[in-house]
Parts: C-alpha cells; sequence; structure tokens
C-alpha cells in the first residue's frame, strides 16, 4: 500500500534530480530552467513546501546534492554551464516570490574546472570530510575539498582523474572505511558499446592517488544513474546501476589483510547479480534505501518499481508505483493529454503505454 | 541555383575550410547562395560552395597597401547587385568592394565618415543604393551610394551602436541596438534627431538584433545578460519570450520557415551554435559543436536546415541540421530519491503537456516528427511523492528505537523489556530474538559452554582489589577482585558508566572466580600459549577509546577470539568447579547466525540493541568489522531521525566506535580582556594580559569549572562567592562601580 502524491513544482522545464537531506526532512529539486528549490516537510499535513528558490546557474542543473548537516545547511549543483557550485543557506531576510522569507542560500564558489557540461556532483561520506566529487562530459572526475569547513568559500582540487570517456554519474561508496579504501563509481555514457560503461576508482592511501581497479565490460549500454548501497556488514558491495535495464552488480574486494592500515584492495571480483528488465525500457535512476535492501528504480515507463533481493540472492520486484493515479490532482488540464502521450522519451528509447505498464502485476495494491 | 530546398537537403552534408589566415569575423552569402564571402582582420576572401567543399574563389585582402580598410568587423553583400560587397572596417572606414572590377584589388570607394570602429553594415532589402552602419562611435549613418555620402547620421543614446537592422516589409524603418541595453527604432525619413521608440531590451549591452523573416513585428535581440529575448514591437515593445543562455549572446538569426526557432551564437565561452525554441528557454532545440572557438558570424542558406558559420578558430562551416546534437535528449528525463527517514521516494517523470490541453489529433501518424519537433517545448515535469511506508524503513522502527532499554539493568531484564516493547509493536520476530537472547543469558550464568575455556588465556592474577562501583549487577556481590593488572591502573576508574558497567561485568565473574588452583587447571588445559600473553597487559589504545573489557588484545585473535571474552572464561572456572562437562546446546552460534540475518535484511537495529544488551556479559562471536558497520550504519540510523541520545549510548557502549564521540568537536576559547585566542598549552592563561582569563572577583583565585558573570561589566567568579556577595552588595566585587544587582 502506497500514497502517491502530486506536487506541483513550478518548475519551467525538466526536473533533472531531487535529493532529500539527511534527516528526511528537506527537498531539493533542480531543473533546466536553471533554478533549484528548496523544500520543506510540513510533517503535520505530509506536505512538501517551497521555501526558497533562485536562479543557480545559466544552463540546466543537472544534480543537486545535500552535504552531511554537520556542515551545515549546503547543497551542490552542477550545471551544463560547465561549472558546479555550492551553496549554503544562511540566515538573512531572503524572498520567494512575494513571499519573505527568514533565510537565504549564498553562492559559497563556483568550481569551474571543467571545459565542458558537469554531469554529477556528489559529497563523500562523512568520513572523508568535506569532499566533492564531479564528473562531467569531457571524461574528468575532479574531487575538491573545503579543507577548513568553516569556509565554503575555498575549494581545492584535489584530484583529476582522467576517464578519458563522457561521463554521466557518479556515486561514492558509503561503506564505513576501516575496512575498505574509499571508492568511487563512474558511469560512462557514450553509445559505443566497446568501450567499459562503469569503472571503479579505488583511493590508494599509500600512493596518494585514484586508482582504476575495475571497469565493468559486461554492461554494453550507456550508463544513466548508479548507487552504491549502504554497506551493513557484508563483505561485499552492491552496485545498482541504471542502463538499458536495472542491473545489481556485487563487488567483492579481495582484501589484503594488514592488522591496523586500511586495506587497500587493488582489486574487486565483480558479478553481475541480478539483471531486470522489467520496466520494458531504459531505466534512469536507482535508488537504494538506507539499509541498502531495497533498491527502487525509475524507467521510460514512468514507474517506480521496488526491489529485493530475497534469502537466495533473487532479486524480485516487489511493488510498483506509480504517479498517474493522482495526476488529476497534480494538473487537471494536463490529464488527458499526458495519458495519451508517451511518458519520457527521446527518440531512441521504446514506448510504453501507461495503461500498459500496470497490467504487468496484479498483486499490487493501488491505493 | 538554389541548393536550400529540403528536396536537395539530403545530400548536403557538413562540411568546413580552414581560412588559415586569422579569425574570421563575419560572413554573407550571395543572392544565389553559391558563395559566400568571409571577412575578419587578417582574412577576406570569397569562397564558393560545391557539392562537398568550400573552394576559394577570391582573396580580396590583396593590393599593395594593406591598411585597416582591409580589416573588417563586418561584410555584407548586396541582395540586389550581385557584385557589390561592404565591409565594415575596425578603423571606422564603411568600404565597398566591387567584384566585377578588372583589377585584382577590388576596392571601390571608402566613406571615412564614423570615428571608430563600425560594428555592423547592411544594405536595404529593397533600395540598392542604400546602405546602413553602426559604429562604436554611437552614430548611425546611412550612405547613399550613387552620391557616395554620408546622407543621414542617427545618434543613438549611447556610446555605441552594435547592430542595425531593417524591418522587414517596412522600406523606412530600422533597429539600432546599442550598448547601454536600449533598442531604438528609427524612421529613415524623418531624419536621424529622435527615434520613435527607444525601448531597455537588456541589463548591459545588446550585441546582436533580428527581426523574424515572416511574423510581423516580432524582434528578438541578444545581449551580454545571457538572454535572447523576442519582442512584439508596434507602438511599445512587450516581451514575449526570454531565453537563458549559457553565455552572453554574439550573434542571433532566425532560422527561416520555421515560426519558433532562432539561432545563436556565444561571444565567450560557448563554442557552439545553437538553435533554440523559444518557447522552451532553457535547452537548446539543437546544438552544433564543430567549432573550436565561439563563433562570430551565422547565416542560414534559405533553407531551414542549412546554415554557414564562421568561428574565431578560422574556420568556415556549413552545418546540417541532421548532424546537430540535440541536447534535450541528453538530458536526465527522470529523477528519483528515497527519502531514508519516512520511507518516501520522490520521482519526477517527463510529460509533454500541450498548454492548449488539446490532446494530439493524429497520435498515431507522424508520432515521430511530432515527438521531437512540435512536443520539444512542451517537455515538463510531473512531479511525485510516494509513502511507501514500512517498506522503505525496513528494519528500522523509531519507536523502538525511542523505547528500547538499552544499559542500566541486568541484561536478562534488558531482554524482557525490550523484548515486551517489540512484541507491543506487533513485531513477532524480534521479540523472539530478545527472549531466546534471555534464554540464552540464562544459560550462559548456569550452564557454560565447554568450547569457551579455550579462547581464556589472560591471567587472572587476583592481585588486586579495588572498590565496586556502586551498580549492582544481577544478584550478586559487592566486592571485586580485579583479576587484570590492567584494570588496577587508573583506566577502569576513569571510566564512567562505560567503566561501571565494565566492572559490572567483573562483579559476575569474580563471584564464581576462587584464585590459584582454578588457574593452574586453566593453563593445563590451554596449554603453553598463556605465559606469552601473561605479559599483555595493557589494551592497544584504538581509536583512542579503550575497548571495554577486551583484557586479550594480543593481535593473534583481535578479529574473533578476542570477542569472546573474559565472561566466558570465568564460566569456565565454573564449569571446573559445579558442573559437569555436558556440552550444552551452544546458544552463541545460532544468537550469532540470527543477528546476522536481522542484519542482512536490513534490520540491523536488533542486530546492535541485541549485540549491545549482550555484550557486558558475553561477546557474540561477530567479526569486529562487520560489528562496526553495523554500529555504524545503526548511529547513522539514529542520528537521521534526530535520536542524537540513543545514538550517544551506541558509541559509548558499542566498544568499536569509541572515536566517533572524539571526532568534530572542538571549542576555541580566546581571553575575554583582550579577545586573544587562548592556546591549548597554557590553559586558561592569556598570554598578552600575562593573567589567568578567568579569576573570582571576590577571592581573586583563578576559576576554574563553573563560572558566574555579569553581562554588564564582564566581571565575575564562583559562584558560590559571587552568590554571598550579592547577599550583601548590588554593586561589583571587583569595585569598577557596576551595579550588577538590580
Amino acid at each position: 500500500m502506497f500514497v502517491a502524491r502530486g506536487v506541483k513544482t513550478d518548475h519551467k522545464d525538466l526536473i533533472h534530480d531531487v535529493a532529500f537531506d539527511y534527516y528526511g526532512t528537506r527537498m531539493a529539486t533542480c531543473s533546466s530552467d536553471q533554478t533549484v528549490r528548496v523544500w520543506e516537510l510540513d510533517a503535520q499535513a505530509g506536505n512538501w513546501n517551497c521555501m526558497a528558490n533562485w536562479k543557480a546557474h545559466s544552463g540546466s542543473v543537472w544534480k543537486v546534492t545535500w552535504a552531511n548537516p554537520e556542515y551545515g545547511q549546503v547543497i551542490a549543483t552542477c550545471s551544463f554551464d560547465r561549472t558546479a557550485a555550492v551553496w549554503e543557506e544562511v540566515v538573512g531576510e531572503g524572498s520567494i516570490g512575494d513571499r519573505v522569507s527568514a533565510t537565504h542560500w549564498v553562492k559559497r564558489t563556483t568550481l569551474v574546472d571543467s571545459r565542458t557540461s558537469v554531469t554529477d556532483v556528489k559529497f563523500a561520506p562523512r568520513y572523508l570530510g568535506l569532499v566533492l566529487a564531479t564528473c562531467s562530459a569531457d571524461g574528468f572526475v575532479r574531487i575538491y575539498e573545503a579543507p577548513d569547513v568553516m569556509n565554503l568559500t575555498q575549494w581545492s582540487l584535489q584530484y583529476e582523474i582522467p576517464v578519458k570517456l563522457s561521463c554521466s554519474c557518479i556515486a561514492w561508496n558509503p561503506t564505513y572505511p576501516r575496512h575498505f579504501a574509499p571508492m568511487i563509481a563512474v558511469g560512462i555514457d557514450e553509445s559505443t558499446p566497446e568501450v567499459p560503461k562503469v569503472m571503479i576508482y579505488e583511493f590508494n592511501e599509500n600512493l596518494r592517488r585514484w586508482n582504476r581497479i575495475e571497469s565493468l565490460k559486461d554492461i554494453t549500454d550507456p550508463v544513466n544513474d548508479l548507487s552504491f548501497a549502504p554497506n551493513l556488514g557484508r563483505s561485499h558491495h552492491l552496485l545498482g546501476v541504471a542502463t538499458k535495464d536495472l542491473k545489481v552488480v556485487s563487488l567483492e574486494p579481495t582484501m589484503v589483510e594488514d592488522d591496523n592500515q586500511v586495506p587497500s584492495s587493488n582489486k574487486v571480483t565483480t558479478r553481475t547479480i541480478a539483471q531486470c528488465s522489467d520496466h520494458n525500457s531504459t531505466v534512469w535512476r536507482v535508488a537504494w534505501n538506507v539499509t541498502g535492501t531495497i533498491l527502487a528504480s525509475s524507467g521510460d515507463d514512468g514507474c517506480v518499481r521496488l526491489w529485493k533481493g530475497n534469502y537466495m540472492g533473487n532479486w524480485r520486484c516487489v511493488s510498483i508505483l506509480r504517479g498517474d493515479g493522482t495526476q488529476a490532482t497534480v494538473e487537471p488540464t494536463s490529464a488527458a493529454a499526458s495519458a495519451t502521450s508517451p511518458v519520457g522519451s527521446f527518440g531512441n528509447s521504446r514506448f510504453m503505454k501507461l495503461g500498459a505498464a500496470a497490467a504487468l502485476k496484479q498483486d499490487v495494491v493501488w491505493h | 541555383m538554389s541548393r536550400g530546398e529540403s528536396g536537395s537537403y539530403a545530400s548536403t552534408r557538413s562540411m568546413s575550410f580552414n581560412l588559415g589566415d586569422g579569425p574570421a569575423n563575419a560572413l554573407a552569402l550571395s543572392k544565389d547562395n553559391s558563395h559566400v564571402v568571409v571577412a575578419g582582420r587578417n582574412v577576406f576572401k570569397i569562397l564558393s560552395i560545391e557539392e562537398d567543399c568550400f573552394v576559394e574563389k577570391v582573396n580580396l585582402r590583396v593590393g599593395k597597401n594593406l591598411n585597416l580598410n582591409y580589416s573588417c568587423n563586418d561584410v555584407v553583400w548586396s541582395i540586389l547587385d550581385e557584385n557589390l560587397i561592404a565591409t565594415g572596417a575596425t578603423n571606422g572606414a564603411v568600404v565597398l568592394w566591387n567584384l566585377s572590377k578588372i583589377t585584382r584589388a577590388k576596392q571601390e570607394h571608402v566613406f571615412a565618415d564614423h570615428q571608430r570602429t563600425v560594428h555592423k553594415v547592411v544594405f536595404h532589402p529593397t533600395d540598392p543604393f542604400m546602405l546602413l552602419s553602426g559604429s562604436q562611435d554611437g552614430t548611425v549613418k546611412c550612405f547613399d551610394l550613387r552620391v557616395r555620402e554620408a546622407k543621414l547620421t542617427f545618434k543613438s543614446n549611447s556610446e555605441s551602436v552594435r547592430d542595425v537592422q531593417f524591418l522587414p516589409k517596412n522600406n523606412f524603418s530600422f533597429t539600432s541596438v546599442s550598448e547601454n541595453g536600449s533598442v531604438q527604432l528609427w524612421d529613415v525619413r524623418k531624419g536621424g534627431e529622435r527615434p520613435f521608440l527607444t525601448f531597455t531590451a537588456h541589463s548591459g549591452p545588446v550585441f546582436s538584433c533580428d527581426w523574424h523573416p515572416d511574423s510581423p513585428n516580432i524582434l528578438a535581440t541578444g545581449g551580454r545578460d545571457r538572454a535572447i529575448k523576442v519582442w512584439t514591437v508596434t507602438n511599445v515593445a512587450s516581451l514575449e519570450h526570454s531565453i537563458a543562455t549559457v553565455a552572453s549572446v554574439g550573434r542571433i538569426k532566425w532560422r527561416p520557415q520555421r515560426k519558433n526557432h532562432i539561432g545563436s551564437t556565444s561571444l565567450v565561452v560557448d563554442a557552439s551554435v545553437c538553435v533554440w525554441d523559444v518557447r522552451r528557454p532553457f535547452v537548446p532545440f539543437a546544438a552544433f559543436e564543430k567549432h573550436k572557438d565561439v563563433a562570430t558570424g551565422i547565416i542560414w542558406k534559405s533553407s531551414p536546415h542549412i546554415f554557414l558559420s564562421t568561428s574565431k578558430d578560422c574556420t568556415v562551416w556549413q552545418h546540417v541540421f541532421r548532424d546537430a546534437t540535440r541536447p534535450a535528449s541528453k538530458a536526465m528525463p527522470q529523477a528519483l530519491a528515497v527519502n531514508v527517514r519516512r520511507g518516501e521516494i520522490a520521482q519526477a517523470v517527463t510529460t509533454y503537456q500541450s498548454d492548449s490541453a488539446a490532446p494530439p489529433r493524429f497520435p498515431i501518424f507522424n508520432r515521430k516528427t511530432a515527438s521531437l519537433d512540435e512536443q520539444f517545448h512542451m517537455a515538463r515535469s510531473l512531479f511525485f511523492t510516494f509513502e511507501a511506508g514500512r517498506l522503505l524503513r525496513d528494519g528500522f522502527r523509531v519507536e523502538c528505537a525511542e523505547r528500547y532499554t538499552l544499559i542500566g539493568k541486568s541484561a536478562q531484564e534488558l531482554c524482557d523489556i525490550n523484548s515486551k516493547i517489540a512484541l507491543s509493536l506487533n513485531m513477532k520476530s524480534v521479540a523472539l530474538v530478545w527472549e531466546i537472547t534471555k534464554l540464552f543469558l540464562n544459560t550462559r550464568v548456569t550452564e557454560p559452554v565447554p568450547h569457551i575455556e579455550t579462547t581464556k588465556v589472560t591471567v587472572p592474577t587476583p592481585n588486586h582489589v579495588s572498590q565496586a562501583p556502586p551498580k549492582p549487577k544481577e544478584d550478586n556481590e559487592d566486592h571485586i577482585s580485579d583479576d587484570d593488572q590492567n584494570h588496577s591502573s587508573s583506566e577502569l576508574e576513569s571510566q564512567d558508566v562505560l567503566g561501571e558497567i565494565a566492572s559490572g561485568l567483573h562483579m559476575t565473574q569474580n563471584l564464581f572466580m576462587s584464585a590459584g588452583p582454578t588457574y593452574e587447571f586453566q593453563i593445563n588445559q590451554e596449554g603453553p600459549v598463556l605465559p606469552a600473553e601473561a605479559f599483555q597487559h595493557r589494551h592497544e589504545i584504538r581509536e583512542g577509546s579503550p575497548p571495554l573489557h577486551l583484557e586479550d588484545c594480543s593481535p593473534r585473535d583481535v578479529d574473533e577470539a578476542i570477542e569472546t571474552v573474559a565472561v566466558e572464561n570465568r564460566t569456565s572456572y565454573l564449569k571446573f568447579k559445579f558442573v559437569d562437562p555436558v556440552p550444552a546446546f551452544d546458544f552463541s552460534e545460532s544468537l550469532t547466525k540470527a543477528l546476522q540475518f536481522h542484519a542482512k535484511e536490513g534490520d540491523v537495529q536488533t542486530a546492535v540493541c541485541v549485540w549491545l544488551v549482550l555484550s557486558p556479559l558475553y561477546k557474540l562471536p561477530i567479526e569486529r568489522r562487520v560489528l562496526e558497520a553495523w554500529c555504524y550504519a545503526y548511529i547513522e540510523l539514529l542520528q537521521r531521525n534526530r535520536l542524537y541520545a540513543q545514538a550517544a549510548v551506541v558509541i559509548k557502549h558499542c566498544g568499536v566506535l569509541g572515536h566517533l564521540s572524539q571526532e568534530s568537536t572542538s571549542y576555541l576559547i580566546c581571553c575575554g580582556k583582550c579577545g586573544k585566542p587562548l592556546t591549548q598549552k597554557a590553559g586558561n592563561f592569556c598570554d598578552k594580559c600575562r593573567k589567568a582569563v578567568a579569576r573570582c572577583g571576590v577571592c581573586h583565585m583563578t576559576v576554574t569549572g563553573l563560572m558566574s558573570w555579569c553581562q554588564g561589566c564582564g566581571h565575575g567568579g564562583h559562584i558560590e562567592h559571587l552568590r554571598k556577595w550579592f547577599s550583601g552588595h548590588k554593586e561589583c566585587p571587583v569595585g569598577c562601580g557596576h551595579v550588577c544587582h538590580s
């Protein structure tokens, strides 16, 4: 049983990313209309109210991400305009349209190292400090650090990793580090099938550099999104990959046992443990729940599917969520139009009628 | 020869020509689109456009005296006379070139009327003898080519005119745009005094303007404020659309035969030429990324599918729409996020909705073209939130976190309490785990498990007796003989609650512990490993916080054996003394498995909580790495739910993540008198004042610990002293005269 709510975002173009903050009480959305909106949860009503809205870039804003709240209310954005930016909420008068708010968001820095569109930006896990990774269409992963967490205007480019292929997305391994070195997965969206589509980089403490330790060769289609599962004591990492279909890859580090040092594994054994094409279309996004047991994927069929591995390691779709049940409340005038037109497609993707997607799974309780 | 028809478009291809001599500033097509003239500071050439290449026909930059007249900012080819070309030069000259001249140098006439650089020249669309020029000197001049002189001068309201253009289908009016952001409309018949319309279009310079070739009164302007604006200009100008570009807009040009499409180049940064649909102002409809440097001029080849552009990278390109990149197709059409706390999912999906709410009439036919071209501007995102409830929060219950009791009582009691809590929340399997844990604990006390005896190697030397912390554990004793030398040192005592728990543990053990003989027996049983470890007294200090009661820290068994600690040891004595060595059912294994199962299912809550309750008495054989991950995950869950107190309990008692409580906490202090930061070394002594920072105003001694002070005068001291003082006085004890107590 689930409740679907339409939210009128007032974004004037496509929404490319949404991110919840650490506590789940705030939400940030970013859009091609070059703005970022920050939403706050009305705990009683369960509604999201827009608390701030500002023009963040001079191009489409691709991704938005929250920093850990110990660094303050900080978000990072990246854009088609070749920059990434770090924003901080400060107390002081601001305004959303005609309303006056008590806080406003200030741009703390602009990271201008990329020569092409910056396609993803992600804060590192908390234990690494205030560290930001970006990847760009020109094939670089850049890792920035704010050495002084009280001063968000100073970011130094620590590492520039040449991936040499157009990067679409990046993910940090959130695993608690003491037994794993910091790890990054990079998704590639090149259309040529020969090149690897997911690269795994690991930080080598001794050499102080990021090494590519693996590239997943059995993924041949452009990667749209990827995400590491939170690791709750597993010996392997789980990586959800959104490409033409949904894949779950397990990365098993071959550990070099060393008493007190952080082991640098230098090698991982990868295994695709699930390949799910239930969406019958391109999968665009993946996200894990906080315990790393359920994977949510969003595909071109407009549905969100929830996946869970059973004790045998088989991944099954446990639920399908669709928003169109409540579409009427979103925009009454558009309901008719969107019901007849295919959802979200540009050229190469396959069309799927909304009604057809619903018929795939019978045992879902609709609300 | 017109190649612009869509029939021949299929055979046309993208091609380029390298000018070699320098960057080009502008280009113009001949009337029949067969030739293009390219002009720049050091380049001035006519190229013929062949099937699949450009061929250089004429280099106009020849002659004895290559002065600044050859340095062109703009070039235009007469629409009516195919031999006539006009250029605007960087020295302010407007130069006419006659291609029919027999000599090599084709220069026909030079108008030296402008004081500064000429930015733009344009021929009248119907009058072959009228030429307009806009210049950096802030004027627009109208030349009559018959009399070879500037007939009219239009003084704009700014320092610099960047673009001029005649209105289509109107023989007498033209617009000029200027660096102060204004657009002016002039009537040539009324002379150069006043424009008949002036409006401010941009904040900052306007670099380009273009009238829509088909729709009357539609004007587009592009400026440094990174916007292309589309205006309906009648008696007043009203803004229709505003396109937000990545960089300052250099040149704009409407796409022929397409009502809503306009091409643009950037002045800086962005080397691509973009074609926009004005109805979707944020994403280019198409982008052409052939140039390596910013494009300086574009011109459509009278077909909507082909255009030419020049660039600072010294090339001329013919672009074909077929080869365009479609930025929108690369854009992520969906967004998805899982709210870790509330079990909520947010999703944004792309939809195509027409503003008119009319569904497309023939969705089956021409869907392909409709989806790209017609639907392009209708792209919007629908945004949903799903409350998937408990499903996503798999294994974490806030209620449990809030109500579980993990410390402060005997383990059995804790199990009872927590089991009831779980049951009341309808978590039967979790309740069962608690019950089993309790059962396990009971067996541990009465029925020791044989296998454990092998683990105990720490030397129990009951040589030191410390006072038991006043915290009775289980139902036993007050007297503790701390068997480990380790604990005889200050370490144990210095620990607070942690220490109490730990020593509580020792009590239990010591109940059953006698002295020497047991020890000897153990040695016999254990074999020769013992002596080495007998000297390993101190804990290795790990992550800043000593493990609670891991007496045995020999590196050998850091991982597993260590987890079975003193407790078992003692129980092994127990066995020796009271119990038959009947192999009892070993709960520890199954309990470990149960916890591992719960953790795997995402229920770290149960795993960590059970472990925490058990840990003072018995360490399950769980890898430290795994345990750390569990605790870390559970702490994060608690923190995300703002259950900081509960998180602190876990950090404190889990024994493996003690360092977390020592991280990220710092305080900086400075002297209250002079503001100088105090160094750690000097304590509360200020180097500058040469005094202790906090002195009591009454007793003049340094205050350590709590201090109270007056916010008015800043003097203070020991709370007790001040209380005494102010019971009899109102003024400051220091004698500053401030009436602190009013």
